[in-house]
């Protein structure tokens, strides 16, 4: 009988599909980080003008990832996408430190939208391989992402190119959904 | 540092005027870096004009090496406009391929590139190189969050883009305040800068114009200008034959 509920449970589960976006601004490295997560591949990226959507099973959950443009202009195209969304994962360019800012700006006004309320965030300070990249200590603190009120969240240093933290980053994502985050 | 410092949909308009003009001289006709036809996006580091392709592998690079924005897709500072204006394929191939033989094969691209700005396996060893530091990013004003005007030229691919977006439901929601327009501006020219400079004067004269315009704008705007020390590149006329190799 306990295996039966096991099965079924686990069954349940594996049916569970969860709606991530992954946002960011252009040149953060979401193509890359689709991509390596998906086929395990560093690919060579153009710039994405509109988006591209992948799924992947991981712990047992089912994720459809959608990687939206980060160009200034298709940015306002975001919020067509954040309808049923259970997760962000936000990619910062952690070596691009001038535009920190923007980054920030762009990440506390995705958690105003109101249809992102349920969401859980998942931040990627990326490009830790490259020269002058902050950790994810400053990236918490250019980001101010003590201000995040009400909702999980987590911040993994990576490496898309190299395929560090991502898994991590994707475990705590897939933890916190099956617990009830979103 | 990091004021916010709001770029108005006019000046925008204006940048894109300015930039479509400099994508059709001559000399930006063609990549920087492939030599295929009619490039729309930018490095504004190295102030050159690459084709999608090519952006793809200067983002690769990393910001340390080249900043890639594109020309019809992003919001430019008045400074990165200005820099495009000053540099251009040709001033800075000048630099980057002062020592590269005409006939060399560029294939493979990623190669060639990697080569070229990382390295700089043909950059002039007689001039300095030529640079801008340019920080931030700007939207169009605090209702920048808006769909961008049809009026617009796109490329194929944006094209493709907004045609496909055009079946979603119309989303005019404002996100509220302008977002993207922290900058940090600290590194726009020097005051006088466009009287002095003999490199913005050869420009042709619409570029010119739109350059006076530009300049107007922002000084209307009050930044703070402080010339950085980099922009003497251009005004040292002991450097700028080297750089000018014409």
């Amino acid at each position: 009988m306990g295996i039966v509920f096991t099965r079924l449970f686990s069954s349940l589960f594996g049916n569970k599909e969860a709606r991530i976006l992954v946002l960011g601004l252009d040149n953060a490295g979401k193509t890359t980080i689709l991509y390596r997560l998906q086929m395990g591949e560093v690919v060579s990226t153009i710039p994405t003008i509109g988006f591209n959507v992948e799924t992947m099973q991981y712990n047992n959950i089912k994720f459809q990832v959608w990687d939206l443009g980060g160009q200034t202009s298709i940015r306002p195209y975001w919020r067509c996408y954040f309808p049923n969304t259970q997760a962000i994962i936000y990619v910062v360019d952690s070596s691009d430190t001038d535009r920190l800012v923007v980054a920030k700006e762009e990440f506390h006004a995705i958690l105003e939208e109101e249809e992102l309320k349920g969401a859980v965030v998942l931040l990627f300070a990326n490009k830790q391989d490259l020269p002058g990249a902050l950790d994810d200590a400053a990236i918490t603190e250019a980001l101010e992402l003590h201000r995040i009120k009400s909702r999980q969240w987590a911040i993994f240093k990576t490496s898309a190119i190299k395929g560090d933290g991502l898994f991590e980053g994707l475990d705590w994502l897939s933890n916190t959904l099956k617990s009830g985050g979103a | 540092m990091n004021e916010k410092a709001s770029v108005s949909k006019e000046l925008n308009a204006k940048h894109t005027k300015i930039l479509e003009g400099l994508v059709k001289l001559p000399e930006n006709r063609e990549c920087a870096d492939c030599h295929c036809k009619a490039p729309r996006w930018a490095s504004i580091n190295l102030g050159i004009f690459i084709c999608m392709q090519c952006s793809g592998i200067h983002r690769s690079l990393g910001v340390h090496i080249s900043k890639v924005r594109s020309t019809t897709l992003d919001t430019w500072l008045p400074e990165q406009v200005v820099f495009m204006q000053m540099m251009g394929n040709k001033r800075s191939n000048d630099y980057w391929e002062a020592e590269l033989s005409p006939d060399y094969d560029r294939n493979p691209i990623e190669k060639f590139i990697n080569a070229k700005y990382v390295q700089k396996k043909w950059a002039s060893k007689t001039s300095m190189q030529p640079a801008l530091e340019v920080s931030q990013e700007i939207s169009v004003g605090p209702s920048g969050r808006g769909i961008p005007k049809k009026a617009r030229k796109y490329s194929l691919d944006e094209d493709i883009f907004s045609k496909g977006l055009a079946q979603m439901p119309p989303t005019t929601r404002n996100r509220g305040a302008s977002l993207d327009l922290m900058s940090d501006v600290t590194s726009a020219p020097p005051n006088g800068f466009s009287a002095e400079n003999d490199m913005a004067r050869k420009s042709v004269d619409a570029t010119t114009d739109l350059f006076s315009l530009l300049y107007v704008s922002e000084a209307q705007q009050e930044r703070t200008v402080v010339p950085p020390s980099r922009w003497a590149t251009f005004e040292c006329k002991n450097n700028r034959s080297s750089i000018l190799s014409e």
